[in-house]
């Protein structure tokens, strides 16, 4: 919004409280002055902010991409750790596929992968 | 007029503008307090579905304990200048007297930027175009009333010179009879459903239960006890109109709004002439 704009509003708001004629109007158009007043607290915050955002931006860049390799590292762990349980099944899953895992991680939570769930099938059979 | 549309007159005439001797049969106290006659006149068309919709609605109510208001045009092509088109737009509402006013605001540049005007008012009901340039008999741009905080109250649209509005407040101090009126079915067609019709309310609020909900006691929106009164016309072979008695009373500070639907599922259009007579008790 326009400052000038903003400042006309503050100014006609103020003469209003100054002018009006009964306690009722000058509350309401101190409502109005209060209203104005924080616009123009408003568009100086938010041209702060925008700087702060710009100034900020790559340093956030870089501690998202930290986080991000931190949770691969971590799920990775997972997996290994879960490959790791002592299960007969999945022992000779392992055995016959040697290059595939029984289970994989997403969104941090555990899922079958569908070469284990074919070799269970197929033991079931 | 397409399903869901509505356009409200409302028209404010004062004692002596009342001809005609419509007053005729009124008591003399009544007279004597020099009554105003607050004209409706709605043309719609309800939704395609039941369900009772506030006929033409002003954009925000203003419930105010008096305050002044802006006038802004969004078209430069509106103002002082004697080319220009719309140069004065009238509202109708209660002023800082709680009396029941029509008021006419000017606008005061050539680019009709935001005007401050001087009236003190309390609601605003409804607004409409009342001075023009040589430029063009209407609005060129969007004109709005709206508070000193930009919270547009009524609106005229580019073009029309009619603006929004439909619900009044009965003023302080007053007492408001509905002075009769016609509830007209129309058809587009010549023919008359069987299985459809028009039904209108007149919903009135009593000041008891708060025209604004709030502060210690005041009850709640789901608390309010809302009446109404309700017109139908309806089926094929029936009279298509039902004329509105005269003589139902509401109180001051009663704020009342009318509100449409078709009587089963298919908006069809109608007209609703509607009067309410209001003096200074």
């Amino acid at each position: 919004m326009d400052k000038a704009y903003i400042n006309r509003k503050i100014r006609i708001c103020k003469e209003l409280v100054e002018t009006s004629t009964s306690e009722d109007q000058k509350k309401i158009y101190q409502e109005y002055l209060d209203y104005w007043s924080t616009k123009e607290h408003m568009e100086v915050d938010l041209k702060n902010a925008e700087r702060i955002v710009q100034e900020l931006e790559p340093l956030l860049q870089k501690k998202l991409r930290e986080a991000k390799e931190e949770i691969e590292e971590i799920e990775l762990e997972a997996i290994d750790n879960f490959d790791t349980i002592d299960n007969e099944t999945e022992l000779e899953f392992k055995a016959e596929n040697p290059n595939k895992r029984a289970f994989y991680s997403r969104n941090g939570e555990m899922h079958i992968t569908k070469a284990y769930k074919e070799f269970l099938n197929k033991e079931t059979q | 007029m397409a399903a869901g549309d509505n356009e409200c007159r409302m028209r404010l005439y004062e004692y002596r503008d009342i001809g005609g001797g419509i007053l005729g049969d009124l008591p003399e106290h009544i007279k004597a307090a020099s009554p105003q006659l607050l004209d409706i006149y709605i043309v719609a068309t309800p939704a395609d579905v039941a369900g009772f919709l506030e006929i033409d609605p002003p954009t925000s109510v203003l419930a105010s304990a008096g305050e002044v208001v802006e006038t802004i045009s969004s078209s430069a092509d509106d103002g002082t200048d004697a080319t220009d088109h719309l140069q004065g737009i009238s509202a109708i509402g209660i002023n800082g007297s709680n009396k029941m006013v029509t008021v006419q605001m000017l606008a005061a540049t050539a680019a009709w930027t935001e005007t401050l005007h001087t009236e003190i008012w309390k609601n605003m009901f409804h607004c409409f175009g009342s001075k023009w340039g040589t430029g063009d008999r209407d609005p060129a741009g969007a004109v709005d009333i709206r508070t000193v905080g930009d919270v547009v109250l009524v609106e005229l649209a580019a073009g029309d010179n009619e603006g929004n509005g439909a619900a009044f407040v009965v003023p302080h101090g007053h007492a408001c009879m509905l002075y009769g009126g016609r509830l007209t079915r129309s058809t587009t067609t010549g023919v008359w459903a069987n299985d459809e019709g028009v039904a209108i309310r007149i919903v009135y609020i009593d000041a008891i239960d708060a025209l604004n909900p709030g502060g210690a006691g005041a009850p709640a929106p789901a608390d309010r006890a809302i009446n109404w009164l309700e017109f139908i016309v309806a089926g094929q072979y029936a009279q298509q109109y039902v004329d509105i008695p005269r003589g139902f009373m509401f109180k001051e500070d009663t704020q009342i709004i009318h509100q449409d639907s078709s009587v089963v599922d298919a908006g069809e259009p109608y007209t609703l002439h509607l009067q309410y007579l209001i003096w200074k008790k």
